[in-house]
Parts: structure tokens; sequence; C-alpha cells
């Protein structure tokens, strides 16, 4: 038993070693920054990495390189998921000492902080009336609309309404979109905001803590590239801070208030009474 | 392994092990980040012996969480007691402080997080690719307004009460 841990991993050597190749010629690539008209966009690595990855697994590598399929196989993907859980711990860590040293600054910036929160109103009241005035979109909307749907949030739609109903349908598409697109998207997003100078980058490092925390670390190194250096500290202080309060009251926020909002508003735009709405808990 | 709550089912010598060939790939993405050959390099340094350092202490916050998540089951998940391990050791009104920021300060995280979403897009699976491809562009769309939506209100009442309160 005591060295059968050591045969698993060293089963997967070809999984991490094509992690860390991908990793040189990503850091070896580096940060680019350019801009288009008045905004300025920030590339990093971290979004690079993410597409080779992708790239290499095997779903799409047996379309233009089948031999690659012998190196990371349906095996080694399957061993890619539980090294996210493990590794992201390290990673918490360190932005834990982030916040942890600069806890006198986010308590000051704690008003701020905790009522950001609520701008989970702004995904609903952007996203319901395009979907049903616009693209004639049904109940998935509730689904799509009520939160950024992260891990949290999809376990209450499977919960709520279950996975294979419309409502569900709805949270589950964004829930995919986001884990494809949502480092990307947050990234882009972040860099527009910072260079047309419409918010404090205080302001986006707590906005950036929304979502994940793979979107969170999109966003906020983005920001942090664009902001000065006596700035930048602090900016993955109050993001990390902003996420791990996401994290710990997404789910209310979005029992309370983000999955009824939806709903009313969603019944006002569509003249859909939801009455055979099935809902549970 | 018997345990069933969330992540529980690796056990904890198998994530002991996993991260420290994880540090290893991270402070190699570091050294290749501050000796970058194109566009601009995030790391402040890439002397190996200061971040063994910071990756020790980080390694053994990290450890006394997952310990703590295994034996201490008030339902916390793993990365609540991570994140309390750390934020703990360095507050800065604690003696700890100072040696735990100091000597973290050399590991940066964006070379980190590289290393974590390669592993995030190569367990992106055919399933889940398939269903990206039937949600179709109305999700795609819906998606993008959800993101915006959430972060621009956010930056909003950010930005409305930082400046209420005269702190930017």
């Amino acid at each position: 038993m005591s060295e059968s841990i050591w045969i698993t991993r060293a089963k997967e050597y070809k999984l991490h070693l094509v992690v860390l190749v991908v990793c040189i010629i990503v850091e070896l690539i580096g940060l680019q920054k350019f801009k288009i008209g008045p905004a300025t966009i920030v590339l990093i690595p971290f979004l690079f990495a993410f597409i080779l990855g992708v790239l290499l697994t095997p779903a799409i590598t047996e379309k233009y390189w089948k031999s690659f399929k012998k190196i990371i196989g349906e095996s080694e993907q399957k061993a890619a998921t539980p090294c996210i859980t493990m590794g992201i711990t390290l990673f918490i860590a360190k932005l834990a000492v982030l916040v942890g040293a600069n806890m006198d600054k986010i308590i000051q910036g704690g008003p701020a902080m905790i009522l950001q929160e609520f701008g989970n109103i702004g995904a609903i009241l952007f996203a319901v009336p395009v979907a049903v005035l616009i693209l004639k979109m049904k109940r998935e909307t509730i689904g799509a609309s009520f939160s950024v749907c992260r891990e949290p949030s999809l376990a209450l739609a499977s919960e709520k309404w279950g996975l294979q109903s419309e409502a569900g349908l709805g949270a589950m598409g964004v829930y995919i979109v986001g884990t494809v697109f949502g480092a990307i998207f947050f990234s882009i997003l972040a860099s527009i905001c910072v260079s047309l100078d419409i918010f404090h980058p205080y302001s986006l490092a707590m906005a950036a803590g929304v979502g994940s925390g793979s979107m969170m670390a999109a966003a906020s190194a983005t920001i942090k590239e664009l902001a000065t250096q006596s700035q930048q500290e602090l900016i993955m202080a109050y993001a990390a801070a902003s996420n791990l309060i996401t994290t710990a009251t997404g789910m209310y926020m979005s029992i309370y208030l983000g999955i009824p909002l939806t709903k009313w508003l969603y019944k006002k735009l569509s003249g859909d009474n939801l009455e055979d709405f099935i809902e549970e808990g | 392994m018997t345990e069933k709550k969330n992540t529980s089912s690796i056990s904890l010598r198998d994530w002991s092990t996993f991260l420290l060939l994880f540090a290893i790939i991270s402070i190699v993405a570091q050294i290749f980040n501050f000796h970058h050959i194109f566009g601009i390099g995030t790391a402040k340094t890439a002397n190996v012996w200061l971040m063994l350092k910071g990756y020790a202490v980080l390694y053994i916050g990290t450890i006394i969480g997952l310990i703590c998540a295994k034996y201490i089951r008030i339902g916390w998940p793993v990365v609540i007691w991570v994140s309390m391990v750390l934020i703990v050791a360095s507050l800065p009104w604690l003696p700890t402080h100072k040696f735990v920021t100091e000597i973290t300060k050399p590991v940066a995280l964006l070379p980190m997080a590289s290393v974590l979403i390669v592993y995030a897009g190569i367990a992106i699976a055919r399933a889940e690719l398939k269903l990206f491809k039937e949600a179709g562009w109305k999700i795609l769309i819906i998606a993008c307004l959800t993101f915006t939506g959430s972060f621009f209100f956010s930056a909003l009442i950010s930005e409305i009460v930082l400046k209420a309160m005269g702190q930017i």
C-alpha cells in the first residue's frame, strides 16, 4: 500500500511533463500588452496556458494530431481533474497571505466589499431583458441569468430544478461557458474597464471576485498590470477577499435575492406566469 | 479513503505528494517567467533558494489546513481551512506577520495560476465540449451578459461606497 501512491503518480508522469512543457512555453511568451482604440488589452500567460491546455485534450487532438493521444489520452485527462482540486490549495495559500497581511486595509474597505456582493443584481438586469425580449428564450433564461453560475450555483440549480429541466439547462449552459471562456472573458473585460478609466482599480479588484477562482485570477492579474506599483498588492488582496466572500455567501445571495428577482423579472417581461414551474426547497 | 464529503476522497498522502510536484512545476514556471523571451515578465525573482523557502512555508500552512479539514468536521471545505490558517498566520496584529509575509514574497502568483489552468484546460472533457456546442450561441450571449452585468454592477457599487467613505 505504501508504494501504491508513487506508482499511480508515476503512471501519470506524461500528464505532468506536458503541463511543465506548456508552462515553460507560455512563460517564455510572457505577458502581452497592446492597444485597440482607447483600450489597452493585456493578455496574461494564464490565457495562453488555458488555450494550449484545451488544444491538448484528447477530444481535440484526435482531429489534428492523432498520435498525441498516446501522450495525453483519456486516462491522463481523467487524472488532471483531481490535480486542480489539489493544486488550487497552494494557490489559495498564497492568496490568503495577501488577504491576511492586508487585513487592516480590507476591514477599512469592508463596507464596499460586502455591498458589492449585491452586484449580482446587475447580471439579472443585463441578461433577462435580452434573453426574453430579443432572443425569445424560454425558461432557460431563469437558470442562465440568476448568477455567475459557478459550482455552488450549479449545485443549487440541480437541487431546485434538476439539471434536465429548462431552467437547469440554462444554468448548465452558463456554467460551461464560464468554464471554457470565463477566464479569457473576465480578463478582457477587466482590461477594457481599466483602460477606459471609468472605475478606480480598487473597485474593479473587488468586482474581480464575482466568479470562480480562475476568473478572479485572470481579472485581477490584468487589473494589477495596468495599475501603479503602489496599488498592486492591495488589488490582489481585495480581489482575493472578495472572491472568498462570494464563495461563502454566494449561495444565500442566489436563494434569497437572485432567483426570486430573476423569476419576477421573467414573469413581467415574458407574460409566462410560471404556474406549472416545478421548484423544490 | 472511505470518507465521502466533497474533496476528501483524495487521501492526505496523495494530496501532499502532488503539492510537492505542483510546487516544483510552479518554481520552474516562475524561473521562465523571469527569464521570458517575449512580452513582459511579472515575477520579481528567479532565485530558487528564496522561492523554495517561500513555498515551504505555504506548503506547511496548506498541510495544516488539510489536516484541520480532515479531523475537525464542522462542514468547512478544504479551501476555507487553508485560507483560514494562512490568513491568521499573516495577520498584521500577530508576531508571525512579518515572517510569513516576508518569506512568501518571492512566490509569484501568476505562474502558479498558469500551472493550474493547464490542468484545467486538459481536464475539459468531451462531454463538456459537446454540451457547449449544443447550448448554442444564445446561451453564450446570455452568459457574457450575466458576467458583464455582475462585474459592472459590483464595480459600480464598490466605486460609490469607496468614494463615499473617502477611500479612493
